[in-house]
């Protein structure tokens, strides 16, 4: 049996979700293949949402109308802004999440998306001819066309769980993996690696002495993931703190030999900053302990996700651990923590499309790619769902500038860099950090949404309308102003330099806020709440905004100018070898890319650009994209 | 907007004529700001450049302006056509580097901008690989000198601490919720940055006091007519330079001398006396007096003692304060009101000595740390400065909140970089994961 789709997605987790539906909205015909549609939405590690540059991440996906902001609001039952006493630019929303509302949210946005069809199935095969992409064949032999496809498969490729000297072969627990699509892979000349992750122990609610144990609790005001979520819909929990201890530490210490980790079973490459209990003690065990925190995974659910205990040590010396931490003296184990072993592919094989260079239509996204995180999937399924949509529909592809989204900057740093352990966002990855915030991720990336059309129309009409309201705010504070004296007469703390401000400059004070200049100009006074914020934190970073326009600018200019995908860099003359070698490998898309690269010099870039010139010259062929 | 870059175009220095060039959208401000006697698109002028603050004299030269597209590099282009010192080269480059949106220009980058604009076709710009090989045999060359090798390690040196400063700084940012990353954790680091600033700042001078090997200590006399400064010139060069008269005003324009003094090189400028006059000579000869006194590396303010009237806001807190003509008081200094560093009196040359001690010592101290002129390209300083005046900008405001404060360290990061290779964010996660445990 054959059927025809414009996009295949494979793999049902949060890249798969993004992509299925980033590419439906698109207006292309959709299937998402994935084993079990009741997986669809699992979250397979900690059951939370967004936190410092993964927020930021969450508010972009939203931006463009994706499907993870909306459905963390609704499975959302504890919400924090973190950094909340720093800078608006560094604040980052997170949510603890039902683990059970969040999957059920995910499965009713990706029944309800019209275009897509989820059909349960495994996939054998993907079908190449002639270096192009043409559709994947399922493990009972059927074959589904399409021009596009889209890899999701997480943790599933050679999937491997350890649990002290138990080996499973598993993408989950309990969910087999996928092998037949690394060979696949390895045919045609994608470079495997392996990389390790791990999970904790998940724990009996009823059994842990929950009265002993410190609690924190959401924000008083909780702010929501989505634009389009008007409030939020669950009651919010606590969360249990409590901490490792000398005794955790030497059970620890007198097992590591059986630790997966160190008994030398596991070869792949673990994240620095999400480090097992294991590495804890080796690497930091002087300390006298290590926070943990207890955080229910839903409303009325059973199991509890201790988090910064995940581990692979045997299940009864995990159990022997757990209980000699305050308030676990009598914890049960639901299901004992691992850690998995899985294939990524380097994702310096991608262009920033996510489209492999070596196979036109066939797209990577995902922790395939080398990343940690539901965020990082998700905005990288995004990415990838877009540019498939766009390719099936012979349209340009769609490119995220560094200068815009940290979505741009995630995706630059994988096809450019590459990895050497699990790629996590953190706000310190973008350089103008400033300007890429959560409370104007909309501001920048919804209009190329609407422009690209992936933004439905309740989305567009909402943000239009907020737009409309936050620009005559805008123009109106900065039209009216005053001298430095009618400031001080008006009780306004400014220097007495004769110079003229308007109310947008006096905002950008830090003891001025908008509600003293509204006493000041009561035609201010009718803003409303989110849109005096709005405009008090672009007031506030204005005069350092302006400072970084001049990078920027730089910056999108060269990456108008294309570097062709079949450039020869190794006919450059005059370059050292090594500056070749790391043109080769990183194959840049543009004069931007390409000017990042360790040891560049103006005079090389120009070396480079005068050969892209004179090639188009002979060819006659001038090249141009678009970009956000 | 595209930043507006320069650079010093002719040859090394010192030379008869230097020429700086300066190119892109904001070009026209140096001619508005620094050229009193031009306006923008005159083809040649001999103008007056001054200062954009002070608005002070530095120089007399050509200036040609080439307006947008016609010029080498397709955008708006200005060339400063000056005197080839190394003095008056540094400080018309110090001028420019403050200005909005300006500053240096990195190798080949007015080549770059030509080829973007079309100025140069292609068989010109292939000829830039020659630039390339160049470039790279500059820097074999430099890698072999041990001076270079050495400026390196010491860039590297504050690249690496800046490096674990921005580490607990991102730290505080980033892993907010960490247990092991104490809420004020980069609380600690703006001592460190004093440090660096401080270290740099030690380095800019040895720049300077290459300078003053080469070109001699800058000493001006300066103070109200007819306070012997001509005569005291001529007492330090044992000879008559300067035309000395009772007349109040006799000395109009600049007088140098360059003299040996206690083993220095010591050039003395005698000047104009400083008052209120109509006189539009005397006028621009007062203006140049305190020209002068700017750039100079110590200023001397003479009184006269049969002066009774003090302007002390005349002298500057540099200033050292001499009082001539001491033989009219007759018997001690210390009777005259006038706080004093030394008395003088060149008839029996009372004084003298002590004043040439402290002329000859100023000079030495002034050179004594120049056994380290390590960063002497134009291009090098200014990265250091830009790195400097960043560090300042994070660490002088307490009040800043701190993702401005760490953005002014990553400006520092990357001037550094400049100099040494690029600073990965990558190296600053490194650090802050070998020193926390991060990670719940």
């Amino acid at each position: 049996m054959v059927t025809r789709y414009d996009v295949v997605v494979i793999g049902g987790g949060h890249a798969g979700c993004e992509a299925a539906a980033a590419a439906a909205r698109m207006g292309a015909k959709t299937t998402l293949v994935t084993h079990q549609f009741s997986t669809i939405g699992e979250m397979s590690c900690n059951p939370a949402i967004g936190g410092l540059g993964k927020g930021h991440l969450v508010r972009e996906i939203d931006a463009l109308d994706g499907l993870m902001g909306r459905v963390a609001d609704y499975g959302g039952i504890q919400f924090r802004l973190l950094n909340r006493s720093k800078g608006p630019a560094v604040r980052g929303p997170r949510a603890q999440e039902d683990r059970e509302l969040y999957r059920d949210g995910m499965q009713s946005a990706i029944r309800e998306t019209e275009n897509l069809v989820v059909v349960e199935a495994s996939v054998e095969d993907i079908r190449i001819v002639d270096g192009m992409v043409n559709g994947v064949i399922l493990a009972n032999g059927s074959v589904i066309e399409a021009g596009c496809v889209v890899l999701t498969t997480g943790t599933f490729l050679r999937g491997v769980i350890h649990i002290g000297d138990k080996r499973i072969s598993a993408g989950r627990m309990g969910e087999k993996a996928t092998h037949g699509l690394s060979k696949t892979l390895e045919t045609h000349k994608f470079n495997l690696a392996r990389l390790k992750t791990g999970t904790p122990a998940r724990l009996d609610r009823e059994t842990i002495n929950w009265n002993i144990l410190e609690m924190q609790a959401g924000d008083e005001k909780p702010v929501a993931f989505s634009e389009l979520s008007d409030g939020l819909f669950n009651r919010q929990i606590e969360c249990g703190i409590s901490r490792t201890n000398r005794l955790t530490h030497e059970i620890i210490e007198e097992n590591l030999k059986y630790s997966a980790m160190y008994s030398g079973q596991i070869k792949g490459t673990g994240p620095r900053y999400c480090p097992s209990i294991e590495d804890k003690i080796v690497r930091f065990g002087q300390r006298d302990g290590h926070q943990v925190f207890l955080e229910p995974e839903g409303l009325n659910a059973r199991s509890v996700y201790p988090n910064g205990i995940s581990t692979s040590l045997p299940e009864e010396i995990q159990l022997k651990f757990i209980r000699t931490i305050s308030g676990l003296e009598k914890a049960e184990i639901l299901q004992p923590g691992y850690a998995i072993e899985y294939d990524y592919v380097d994702p310096r094989s991608l262009l920033p499309s996510l489209e492999a260079r070596a196979i036109g239509g066939f797209f990577l996204a995902g922790q395939i790619n080398g990343t940690t995180g539901y965020e990082e999937a998700a905005a990288q399924g995004l990415v990838a769902g877009l540019n498939a949509a766009r390719k099936a529909d012979g349209g340009e592809a769609i490119h995220f500038s560094r200068t815009s989204s940290y979505i741009g900057v995630m995706i630059d740093d994988l096809v450019s860099k590459g990895v050497s352990e699990p790629y996590r966002m953190f706000t310190s990855r973008a350089e103008y950090r400033l300007s890429l915030r959560a409370d104007n991720a909309d501001q920048r990336l919804t209009p190329l949404g609407i422009d690209i059309g992936c933004v439905g129309t309740k989305r567009q009409s909402r943000f239009l309308e907020k737009m409309e309201i936050l620009s005559q705010y805008r123009d109106l504070s900065s039209v009216l102003n005053m001298t430095p004296n009618e400031a001080v007469a008006k009780g306004l703390n400014v220097n007495q330099d004769g110079v003229r401000r308007s109310a947008y400059d006096l905002m950008s004070y830090p003891h001025i806020s908008y509600s003293d200049l509204a006493k000041v100009w009561p035609q201010l006074a009718s803003a409303p709440e989110w849109a005096r914020e709005q405009l008090q934190i672009e007031a506030s970073y204005a005069v350092y905004l302006k400072r970084q326009e001049a990078d920027v600018a730089a910056v999108r200019r060269d990456e108008g100018k294309r570097i062709p995908a079949d450039f020869e860099f190794s006919n450059l003359p005059g370059l050292s070898s090594e500056l070749i070698g790391k043109l080769e490998k990183i194959r840049p898309i543009d004069i931007a890319q390409a000017s990042r690269i360790d040891g560049m010099t103006p005079a090389a870039l120009t070396l480079l650009l005068s050969r892209i010139k004179r090639d188009e010259r002979q060819s006659g062929t001038p090249r141009s994209r678009g970009a956000a | 907007m595209t930043d507006t870059i320069f650079a010093l175009s002719s040859g090394g220095l010192p030379s008869g004529v230097a020429v700086i060039r300066i190119s892109g959208p904001q070009s026209r401000v140096v001619i508005e700001t620094m050229c009193n006697d031009t306006r923008f698109g005159e083809a040649i002028r001999l103008s007056s450049i001054v200062d954009p603050v002070s608005r002070m004299d530095i120089d007399r030269g050509i200036v040609l302006s080439f307006i947008a597209p016609a010029s080498f590099t397709g955008e708006d282009v200005v060339e400063l056509h000056i005197h080839g010192g190394r003095a008056v080269v540094e400080k018309i480059l110090k001028s420019l580097s403050i200005l909005d949106g300006f500053r240096h220009a990195d190798a080949g980058e007015f080549t770059y901008r030509a080829f973007e604009n079309g100025k140069l076709d292609l068989t010109q710009a292939e000829g830039i690989a020659d630039l390339i090989e160049s470039e790279t045999e500059t820097q074999r060359i430099l890698a072999l000198d041990s001076a270079a090798g050495k400026a390196r390690e010491i860039v590297e040196n504050w690249s690496d601490r800046l490096t674990a400063i921005r580490a607990l700084v991102e730290a505080e940012i980033d892993f907010v919720d960490e247990d092991d990353i104490a809420d004020n954790i980069s609380g600690g680091v703006w001592v460190e940055v004093k440090q660096l600033i401080k270290e740099l700042n030690g380095y800019l001078e040895n720049v300077h006091a290459g300078e003053i090997i080469r070109n001699g200590f800058r000493v001006t006399l300066l103070g109200k007519p007819n306070s012997g400064k001509s005569t005291l010139l001529n007492c330090l060069a044992g000879r008559d330079v300067a035309i000395v008269s009772d007349e109040p005003g006799t000395t109009r324009d600049i007088l140098e001398v360059k003299l040996n003094l206690g083993g220095q090189v010591v050039i003395v400028s005698d000047t104009a006396g400083i008052h209120e006059t109509s006189n539009t000579v005397e006028k621009e000869g007062i203006k140049r007096a305190r020209n002068l006194a700017d750039i100079s590396d110590m200023n001397i303010w003479l009184h006269s003692a049969d002066d009774e009237i003090f302007d002390i806001t005349a002298i500057k807190d540099n200033h050292l304060v001499v009082l001539s003509k001491s033989d009219k008081i007759g018997t001690s200094n210390e009777l005259h009101p006038l706080p004093n560093d030394v008395s003088i009196s060149v008839f029996g040359d009372s004084g003298i000595d002590r004043l040439v001690g402290l002329i000859s010592e100023a000079a030495k101290d002034a050179t004594s740390h120049s056994g380290d002129i390590l960063f002497s390209k134009e291009r090098q300083q200014a990265g250091l400065i830009r790195a400097r005046d960043a560090l300042g900008d994070a660490s002088n405001k307490n009040e800043l909140p701190l993702e401005i404060r760490a953005e002014h360290l990553r400006t520092a990061g990357n001037s550094f970089g400049r100099i040494v290779g690029k600073v990965d964010v990558e190296d600053i996660l490194g650090e802050i994961f070998a020193k926390f445990c991060v990670g719940k």
